[in-house]
């Protein structure tokens, strides 16, 4: 169902340690090493938003500001994302939120440098669609939906990030995917992506 | 759920895996921006608290100009940093009421504009920190030691003046200050009364000159960034560890300067006179003593002696040559001969002007004076 998540390195205690205490090597080597994984899933949780950057910069110094208080219970990657889920969580909560597309995003390494424009384009138009779709679908449902299906998180990481119960993360992975493929078998920018197979 | 529906969400999964990656910079300013909220290197010093980020909003076509982005995130740096020196250095901050009054150390300080302003004091009650909104700072004019005022963009340092500073810049009202970056960087050597200083997109810095002779030649910078040792003389410097001097306030070369200035401002050209040979005395930096010399050219001036007046002007544009000071008071000089009707002296110190400062900042007046002058 889900990508495979790589097994996590054995933390380096003390880098750890000094990044508690504020050393700023310490925590320069800690958030090179995470940052673009960080950026990446803050990526997936909003979609295309101007303010991705943001997000990665509020999640960056959250994490500076409460590394004294990390317990070391999770790898410093889990701990990051969980803190990313949470910003990402009040960002889209916000009532006033704009959608905006990021001019200034462009992909570091084009992933499909093959295609031609027209099909980036259309790429594009199914990538905001979709994230259109699942603003509507709600937040909660959204971010268990993206952590599980997209992220490969597993349900009992899911719901460890996201600080809700199994059950409950379960139930909202279910309805958003439901919604999600209801929505996009209307949406003619989506349609592509799925198979002509009908609803069983 | 069907394989059909289940390879549909792979596909929509993978579609929404294909995000663009934030360029290089922005992850770098990012990076950054959190480093720069993090702790100096002391091992035992606790962090501070988690901080609300602080968020900023920019509309796409902002995030496309190179400034705006710039400023966006030198200000979070910033921000950051401020919120990093409220570990140790200051009080908790507090929000203001807009109109409130308060006496922190030696400042008389009130809340100006129409939204609250949060303020920390430094523990040294040497300073405050104004992370919101705007104040007014009344400074007493005997001063002996400067007050720092840090905002989220920008560090005013000033000594017996009166100010006004929010979060985009600073306007001078008595005395002169100094603008530093948080990195104590000079961004502007001496901003004086009647003149304003501001951060407008992040990467320009504005003065506005309202008051053109007064302004501190550029040279100053240069001359402080190497001067790490002992500042005080700057009228904006601050006192160090080991300051032999008594416990007395002995008031400094800029704070005579100041006065002199204040004593101008009220006509009594005497006391300015005082203050200025005051200031010659105690040592001025080569900036102050340019200062000191173009306010007695003001005072003859203001006395009503013209010739006097002239030669002071001439010799400061002289001896300053090239510098802010040198092209201030060349205009002045060739402005007072103007008016006071020396034509062909006053057109010979037009057409100096235009040949040693052609892009100067009074190319437009000396144009226009040259032009009411008519020709010879």
């Amino acid at each position: 169902m889900s990508e495979p998540r790589p097994r996590p390195e054995p933390p380096d205690l003390a880098l750890i340690d000094r990044c508690r205490h504020g050393d700023r090597a310490a925590l320069e080597v800690v958030l090179r090493e995470n940052a673009p994984s960080v950026e990446r899933l803050i990526g997936r949780m909003v979609g295309p938003d101007a303010e991705l950057e943001d997000l990665l910069q509020q999640t960056l110094i959250a994490a500076v500001k409460s590394f004294p208080r990390y317990r070391g219970e999770a790898s410093v990657k889990t701990w990051l994302c969980r803190i990313a889920v949470n910003i990402v969580k009040q960002h889209l909560r916000r009532p006033h939120r704009k959608r905006r597309v990021a001019l200034e995003l462009v992909p570091e390494r084009p992933t499909a440098p093959e295609l031609s424009p027209d099909v980036r384009a259309r790429q594009q138009h199914a990538l905001e669609r979709l994230f259109h779709h699942l603003e509507a679908i709600g937040t909660d449902k959204r971010l268990a939906f993206v952590l599980h299906v997209v992220e490969g998180y597993s349900i009992d990481e899911v719901a460890a990030l996201t600080g809700a119960s199994s059950s409950a993360t379960k139930s909202r992975i279910f309805w958003c995917r439901r919604a999600l493929l209801s929505r996009a078998k209307k949406d003619p920018a989506l349609r592509s992506y799925l198979s002509d197979e009908d609803e069983a | 759920m069907s394989g059909g529906r289940e390879s549909d969400l792979m596909r929509l999964a993978a579609l929404a895996r294909e995000q663009p990656a934030l360029p290089r910079a922005a992850r770098e300013r990012a990076i950054q921006a959190a480093l720069a909220a993090a702790m100096p290197t002391t091992a035992d010093e606790p962090a501070p608290m988690m901080a609300t980020a602080p968020r900023r909003r920019r509309s796409p076509l902002r995030a496309l100009a190179f400034g705006g982005v710039a400023m966006a995130a030198a200000a979070a740096i910033v921000v950051m940093m401020l919120s990093h020196r409220s570990g140790g250095e200051f009080s908790a901050a507090r929000d203001q009421r807009p109109g409130a009054a308060l006496q922190l150390g030696p400042a008389n300080i009130t809340v100006s504009g129409q939204s609250p302003a949060r303020i920390a004091e430094r523990e040294k009650h040497d300073g405050i920190m104004l992370s919101q909104g705007a104040v007014k700072v009344d400074l007493p004019v005997d001063a002996a030691h400067p007050y720092r005022i840090d905002t989220a963009h920008f560090t005013v340092i000033a000594t017996g003046a009166q100010v006004e500073v929010t979060q985009n810049g600073v306007r001078v009202t008595r005395g002169s200050v100094r603008v530093e970056s948080l990195q104590r960087v000079i961004l502007a050597p001496s901003v004086e009364a009647g003149q304003s200083w501001s951060v407008e997109g992040g990467l320009v810095v504005i003065v506005s000159d309202d008051h053109p002779a007064k302004a501190a030649p550029a040279d100053d910078a240069a001359e402080t960034d190497g001067d790490t040792a002992r500042q005080t003389d700057d009228g904006a410097g601050e006192p160090v560890e080991d300051d032999p001097r008594p416990a007395a306030p002995q008031p400094s070369a800029p704070d005579e300067l100041a006065s002199a200035r204040r004593a101008l401002a009220l006509g009594k050209v005497g006391r300015a006179r005082a203050a200025i040979a005051r200031a010659l005395k105690a040592h001025p930096r080569r900036s102050q003593r340019a200062e000191a010399e173009t306010l007695r050219a003001d005072c003859a001036m203001v006395a009503g002696d013209t010739d006097d007046a002239l030669s002071g002007y001439q010799a400061v544009a002289t001896v300053y040559h090239g510098t802010p000071a040198g092209e201030n008071a060349l205009f002045a000089a060739a402005r007072l001969a103007a008016r006071s009707g020396k034509r062909d002296p006053a057109r010979a110190l037009l057409d100096q002007y235009s040949k040693t400062y052609p892009e100067g900042r009074f190319a437009h007046e000396v144009d226009t004076w040259r032009r009411r002058l008519g020709q010879p």
